[in-house]
């Protein structure tokens, strides 16, 4: 790749200026290998989508034998190895210089979930095939000095930059030939790899110290052609002038039932004789695995007489119940990611039920499943043919379920830091078991999880704990990343003694600095221009503390995004949703079923309801006839406010110009309101005339406000997800698009009730919640701030639109709903760090090309229908906590104004 | 792409007179009666000729209602020509062009061209606001003035260009100091602009600058 060399970007001369630029540079840059580098989701799959040719040229016409996933698994962007793989990327594709595959490439940078992506799903034979050379390469890394703890960060940098020498065997020199990598017999891949990778990490994580080496710039340490494919990476940073080529959307949500298996049933209580029966199920989504047992009904607590016949598997209605009617639903089992899941043991024995029974990674167990009619056996062959699943050593009855899930979170478990990490509410954490609660216990819980699992199982968790010493590189960076934080935080560079909720703060740091997903902390000695200037000088910052002087490797908030370490659940379904209910139809955990909706979201069929809880049109202790009465009652209320400008005659509304001002404008802009939806596409549907309805009926509502615009952006989803209540097809009949609209309004009303004051006449609303998104983003990324501030960007007027819609404009309207549902059940001021989330995924970007306020504005509209959903949200959250209450007292100023 | 110039273009104007039909008939050649409302502001781009030399136009369409007053002035800073637009069959658009104009020329550089804008032509029979009017307006205010239509296309390019061509010819009698981009132009490189490439661009095609490499063989 002779027209791109120097471009590797980690020395400052050459970093990307317009006078590099050359031709190659330019064909690299709008090849999908650079896509595939910089992890440009979208771009590679339309490129690849519209010429599949792509996925085997290397981007510079030439014959490198580097492919758009060679690049993708180097630089740990998991989604689009597996968007290439999918697309028929051959995984077993080499580079030509030194033979070595996508897989080895995602091996020796430690990004775990792209080697196991390898190993599980994509290219088992390929991974497979490879297996002797992987062996070489997977072990280079994580075998590091332990004794780093005192070290400068220099230091620290160059012992390992040595070990890494030493540690190459004689062939890996730059010209080190594969055939020397693979002198060594490997037993099997999968050992091989375990071996090293005592947990891969399984979410978007790389090695930290794959990361030091990254961004040392002292490519000498990196063997082989390793070394070349550094070239580049500048005309990756190079953007194309249009979106043009942009994909489509993802699609829909990809989730799979692979297993479900009836009546299965809990024992609540140890004399069995009330049990619960339920329906077990393993759910994939985006090839991840959740396990989920959930009651058939609020209340189905069924006394078993003839204890132990497990003849009866049919679901009973409540009827028979005396037991508590909201057991049922603390027995839940909602869907637990796999990883998650640290054991499961059976109990099978040849006279009686049998039995499995889950130990959560946090070390609690739930209590055990019972399978009324067999099934065990059936239910692990499933499970097997998903996840791996090691039984253990010492007991045949247990098998590991995680044995190669992430290290790093397993420890960080164990130091009591999951909560921060998963960044909800340690809402179970009272009880031993109920709810689920993934992942949110002390250690004390999970000392006391070990005690009461039997011996077996005891031994199986010390053993886990020993494999834990070999991570105590992780636990290392955990350390050194208390200092950091506090530094960040401002709270000074000393610390005598780490606070606990320091520590909690830390620990997304410290996972940060392990799994930077290369969207925005990946390379920071890549950036140029003034930022990075600046960046320099901080990270030249020495933390001194009792423990000795650290380096701050890598600051900002960029550090912490990608770490949260839970699984998105699938959406909450109607199903589950009624088990969040009592026997009178209570919900009986408000902040469970909010934290619920905020992991996964809510599946279309139980928007209406679950909405209506969100947005506090039910109260949360209401029962279902209540609530069936509240409808009514909002019936009436409502057809009487339409009714206020329905019976408006000509001669009165002749004489309220402001009113026919505002109902010309509403007419206007409902025909312009999601013009591309289906719900609205055809003009003048009913629609459209229930939208018109529900904003002229608001007008009367709040004249004060009246209408303004934007305001139908935020009635339409109001108005689908309520029309979506009942039957689809056709015209509604005038009493039930009454009752529609009905629930649309008070929705909407509702939901203006927390935006109203975004649309008041001042501004005031808004301009307090730019000035808080300025604070937050000092606080978070003082290197962006300085930037923004050096090029007169700290107005944040670019953000005034994500803002007045809460995003509306910037996502598909069905990621729009989720989006909602996420902020509505989340944080206050959730909204404000989706926003800092937005600036971080392209603060690359923004630090290497944007030198004015209009090439922000710019570089923020087009980012419409270009960000991606999850990962933001996933990264507001990390943010939020990482903000700890600095951040929460400034977004409580910005929500004081909202209100 | 190269360019002589980059000329950074606003369109304002109360809601509903079509601006952002304006752009896209300009910008893409067609009409679409519908689309959605525009929040805070939208861009599009385009290459122009102007006495042999390609111009870029890039162009800010904002959004009307007055309560988004505020952050459209934000956008006014740094552009070169203003298209202030109002819709033939409503009176009341053409009654506010004033404060539209008071809010230009209180936020925009004094030597933006304003372009005043008659839109809707094709829709004569509803006409609110005489040709006349319009012309007096202009005359009045020192504007340019045109009837368009966006969706027959009637005099949108003519619009576009000629406040292009009055720029340009402000900037070859040396009205703009160009270096200063605070006036909303930017000179670009290639197709041999006025003041040429600047300095630290490559022409594309131009030989790869050759590298010393130092820092990394």
């Amino acid at each position: 790749m002779p027209a791109v060399r120097h471009g590797h970007g980690l020395c400052e001369c050459c970093a990307p200026t317009a006078a590099a630029e050359s031709l190659g540079e330019v064909s690299f840059a709008r090849s999908a290998c650079a896509a595939a580098l910089s992890g440009d989701y979208f771009r590679v799959k339309s490129l690849a989508t519209r010429t599949p040719a792509v996925l085997n040229e290397d981007g510079c016409g030439g014959s490198s034998g580097y492919t758009p996933l060679i690049y993708a698994a180097r630089e740990g962007h998991a989604d689009v190895v597996a968007l290439l793989l999918e697309l028929g990327a051959d995984p077993n594709a080499s580079t030509t210089a030194g033979s070595s595959t996508a897989l080895h490439r995602a091996a020796y940078m430690g990004h775990g979930a792209i080697v196991q992506l390898f190993l599980l799903q994509a290219a088992p034979q390929a991974a497979h095939s490879q297996h002797e050379s992987l062996r070489r390469w997977a072990r280079l890394k994580p075998q590091q000095p332990s004794s780093t703890l005192e070290m400068k960060g220099a230091q620290l940098r160059d012992g390992l930059l040595c070990q890494e020498q030493d540690s190459l065997p004689g062939g890996m020199s730059r010209e080190g030939s594969t055939c020397d990598r693979r002198d060594a017999a490997a037993p099997s891949l999968v050992e091989a790899v375990k071996e090293n990778w005592v947990g891969a990490p399984n979410r978007l994580a790389s090695h930290p110290i794959s990361e030091l080496v990254a961004n040392s710039g002292e490519e000498e340490a990196i063997p082989g052609d390793i070394e070349d494919e550094f070239e580049g990476v500048c005309a990756a940073n190079a953007s194309s002038d249009d979106f043009s080529d942009v994909g489509d959307d993802t699609g829909p949500a990809d989730t799979e039932v692979v297993f479900v298996k009836e009546g299965v049933c809990v024992f609540p209580t140890p004399s069995r004789r009330q049990r619960i029966m339920g329906r077990l199920s393993l759910i994939k989504q985006y090839n991840c695995l959740f396990i989920c047992w959930l009651p058939y009904a609020a209340g189905a607590v069924q006394q078993d007489v003839g204890s132990g016949s497990g003849s009866s598997d049919v679901p009973s209605d409540g009827g028979s119940s005396n037991g508590s009617a909201q057991g049922a639903t603390l027995y839940a089992v909602h869907p637990i990611p796999l990883s998650d899941v640290r054991a499961i043991h059976k109990h099978t024995p040849p006279l009686g039920q049998h039995r499995i029974t889950l130990t959560l990674a946090t070390g609690v167990s739930l209590p055990s499943l019972y399978f009324q009619n067999g099934g065990v056996k059936a239910f692990l062959s499933c499970l097997r043919l998903h996840t791996p699943l090691l039984r253990s050593a010492d007991d045949a009855n247990t098998y590991l379920v995680n044995d190669t899930a992430d290290p790093l979170q397993r420890s960080l478990c164990s130091l009591e830091l999951a909560d921060v990490l998963s960044g909800g509410p340690s809402g179970a954490a009272g009880s031993a078991f109920p709810a689920c609660a993934a992942g949110s216990l002390a250690a004390s819980q999970w000392q006391q999880g070990a005690a009461d699992g039997d011996m077996g199982l005891r031994a199986q968790l010390s053993e886990l704990v020993d494999r834990f010493q070999q991570l105590t590189q992780n636990a290392r960076d955990t350390a050194s990343s208390i200092f950091s934080a506090s530094m960040l935080l401002g709270t000074g560079g000393l610390l005598p003694e780490p606070q606990p909720s320091m520590a909690l703060r830390s620990a997304a740091a410290a996972a940060a600095l392990a799994g930077g997903d290369g969207s925005g902390s990946s390379g920071s000695s890549n950036r140029s221009g003034p930022g990075a200037a600046l960046e320099r000088r901080r990270s030249s910052l020495e933390a001194s503390t009792d423990l000795g002087v650290f380096e701050l490797i890598e600051g900002g908030a960029a550090a912490v995004m990608g770490t949260a370490a839970y699984a998105r659940p699938p959406p909450l379904s109607l199903a589950e949703l009624n088990t969040f209910f009592d026997a009178e139809g209570r919900l009986t955990n408000l902040a469970a079923f909010k934290q619920r909706v905020h992991r996964g979201g809510v599946e279309p069929e139980a928007r209406p309801e679950a909405w209506k809880l969100l947005l506090g049109l039910h109260a949360p202790g209401s029962t279902r006839a209540e609530r069936q009465a509240e409808v009514e009652r909002r019936r009436q209320a409502y057809q009487q406010l339409r009714s206020q400008w329905r019976g408006m005659s000509e001669t009165q509304q002749a004489r309220c110009s402001k009113w026919r001002e505002r109902r010309t404008r509403i007419e206007k802009d409902v025909r312009r309101t999601d013009c591309s939806h289906r719900f609205f596409a055809r003009e003048r549907s009913q629609a459209h005339t229930m939208l018109r309805h529900v904003l002229l009926t608001y007008e009367r509502y709040n004249q004060d406000l009246g209408y303004v615009q934007g305001m139908s952006d935020l009635a339409s989803p109001c108005l689908f997800v309520m029309r979506s209540a009942v039957a689809e097809g056709g015209q509604l009949a005038n009493r039930e698009a009454l009752g529609v609209e009905a629930e649309a309004f008070w929705c909407f009303a509702a939901l203006m009730e927390r935006m109203e004051s975004n649309f008041s006449s001042d501004s005031r609303a808004m301009h307090a919640q730019l000035l808080a998104l300025r604070s937050l983003v000092q606080l978070l990324d003082p290197p962006l701030f300085a930037h923004l501030e050096a090029h007169d960007c700290l107005s944040f007027f670019f953000c005034y639109r994500w803002l007045l819609i809460d995003f509306k404009r910037e996502f598909a309207f069905d990621e729009v709903l989720r989006l909602w549902e996420a902020l509505w059940a989340g944080v206050p001021g959730l909204n404000l760090f989706v926003v800092v989330a937005v600036l971080e995924h392209h603060r690359r970007r923004i630090l290497s090309e944007v030198f004015e306020f209009d090439a922000m504005l710019k570089f923020c509209v087009e980012l419409s229908g270009r960000l991606r959903l999850e990962p933001l949200l996933r990264d507001a959250e990390v943010l939020a906590t990482y903000a700890g209450d600095a951040g929460r007292d400034i977004v409580a100023t910005s929500v004081a104004a909202l209100l | 792409m190269s360019y002589a110039y980059l000329f950074k273009y606003i369109i304002i104007g109360d809601t509903g007179v079509g601006k952002s039909c304006l752009l896209l008939q300009f910008t893409d050649k067609r009409f679409q009666p519908v689309h959605d409302l525009t929040i805070g502001v939208e861009f599009g781009a385009r290459m122009i000729n102007i006495d042999g030399k390609q111009i870029k136009l890039q162009i800010w369409d904002t959004a009307g209602q007055e309560s988004f007053r505020s952050i459209t002035r934000s956008y006014y800073r740094g552009a070169a020509g203003a298209l202030l637009v109002y819709d033939i069959t409503r009176r009341e658009t053409f009654e506010h062009l004033a404060s539209w104009l008071e809010d230009a020329r209180q936020h925009a550089n004094p030597a933006m061209t304003i372009m005043l804008i008659g839109n809707k032509a094709d829709l004569a029979h509803r006409r609110a606001v005489t040709t006349e009017e319009g012309e007096q307006f202009a005359k009045e205010n020192g504007l340019v003035f045109l009837e368009t239509s966006a969706k027959t296309a009637v005099n949108v390019e003519e619009a576009f260009i000629n406040t292009a061509r009055a720029i340009h010819s402000k900037i070859q009698s040396g009205v703009f100091d160009v270096s200063n981009e605070s006036y909303g132009i930017k000179v670009g490189y290639g197709a041999g602009g006025a003041a040429g490439a600047a300095p630290g661009t490559v022409r594309p095609g131009d030989a790869a600058p050759q590298q010393t490499s130092s820092c990394c063989s």
